[in-house]
């Protein structure tokens, strides 16, 4: 019944393992992913956690952005500034792609992302153990790397830090 | 000790399909991600039916209109339900249709909707559907798209009274403005 109650209130359960994000009025429901897929979050977000100065938050999962009030998204990982509101974009986006979320993430999530304007959007594969890193131009999107397994790529923003697929995919 | 549950992974499959209640909402499922859409305002049904309605008057014998729910499955891993469809008689199933569809037409529910400008463009296209109308009735706007080998082609973009005269899937007029009287 609480199922039921919560979704009747609009408001989905949130406890289920599964991520709901509204795109444009629709509801998107990813069900709860792989171990290699958490293990991946994880092992990104420790990382990030280390390099990232004070006043910026790293977060998984727990903070959603609304761009507009028909849309939230949930990306598997952000980093934003500490006083973050929900509808200003976060300095970055990660995507930890699986069989299930590959077109939602590299199709749908990268056009929204980038309509709502993240200056970057990160999308790791645990399976290649390869890292896309987009950064927003006033073009749009436009890959500075695609990094390969133990390859090591410096990025710059939002903050400096050494990213080797291999290490944060094992 | 304690106890810890871990979670399975959970990708929907086109068996949840059955599953899930028929209360209005739209399912759809792309390769394990559950899209689900509300029950449509009237005005996307107005352009719905008109369409379908244009495109049924012209369509040849050989060929079938549909109009969503129809189960669209291209791939083992993918349903999806256009708006309209236009098929071969001959691939249409009794449950549903697994063949590359000669037209999908989506009807915007809101003018932004990158689920269908964007995910539903690359699916089609993915699934080899000749052609695929985008069709706005807020801005009284049709977008067609037209396969050039494997990717889309932008053929037109018709607006208001301006008549959009379609050559595929067969000779058809199609006005805006007509469609959301």
């Amino acid at each position: 019944m609480t199922t039921v109650e919560a979704s009747q209130a609009g408001r989905p359960p949130a406890r289920d393992g599964r991520r709901y994000e509204v795109v444009d009025g629709r509801l998107l429901i990813t069900g709860a992913q792989p171990p290699a897929h958490h293990a991946a979050v994880v092992a990104l977000m420790v990382l990030l956690k280390h390099a990232c100065p004070p006043d910026l938050l790293v977060s998984v999962g727990s903070v959603a952005f609304r761009p507009t009030p028909h849309t939230t998204l949930r990306p598997d990982l952000l980093v934003c500034p500490r006083n973050y509101t929900i509808t200003q974009p976060p300095l970055l986006a990660v995507e930890v792609l699986s069989p299930a979320t590959r077109t939602t993430d590299v199709v749908l999530k990268r056009t929204l992302y980038e309509t709502h304007q993240v200056p970057s959007y990160w999308l790791l594969d645990p399976t290649t153990q390869e890292l896309t890193i987009l950064a927003l131009t006033p073009t749009g999107y436009t890959c500075q790397a695609v990094v390969q397994a133990e390859e090591t790529y410096q990025a710059t923003h939002p903050f400096p830090v050494a990213l080797t697929p291999a290490a944060l995919t094992r | 000790m304690g106890y810890v549950e871990t979670l399975e992974p959970g990708h929907f499959t086109l068996a949840d399909l059955e599953l899930l209640p028929d209360d209005g909402m739209r399912y759809e499922v792309v390769d394990g991600v559950l899209l689900v859409t509300p029950a449509p305002l009237t005005i996307h049904q107005t352009a719905t039916l008109e369409l379908a309605v244009a495109l049924r008057q012209r369509c040849p014998e050989n060929l079938k209109v549909f109009v969503a729910p129809t189960d669209y499955r291209p791939t083992p891993t993918r349903s999806v339900q256009p708006d309209v469809l236009v098929c071969r008689r001959e691939d249409v199933g009794p449950k549903l249709i697994e063949k590359p569809l000669l037209l999908a037409v989506e009807v915007l529910s809101q003018s932004t909707s990158l689920a269908d400008r964007v995910l539903k463009r690359r699916l089609y296209e993915q699934a080899g559907v000749t052609s695929y109308w985008i069709f706005d009735p807020a801005k009284e706007e049709l977008t067609v798209l037209e396969l050039a080998g494997d990717t889309y082609v932008e053929r037109a973009v018709v607006t208001g009274k301006d008549a959009f005269e379609a050559k595929l899937p067969f000779p058809v007029r199609i006005v805006p403005a007509d469609v959301v009287v």
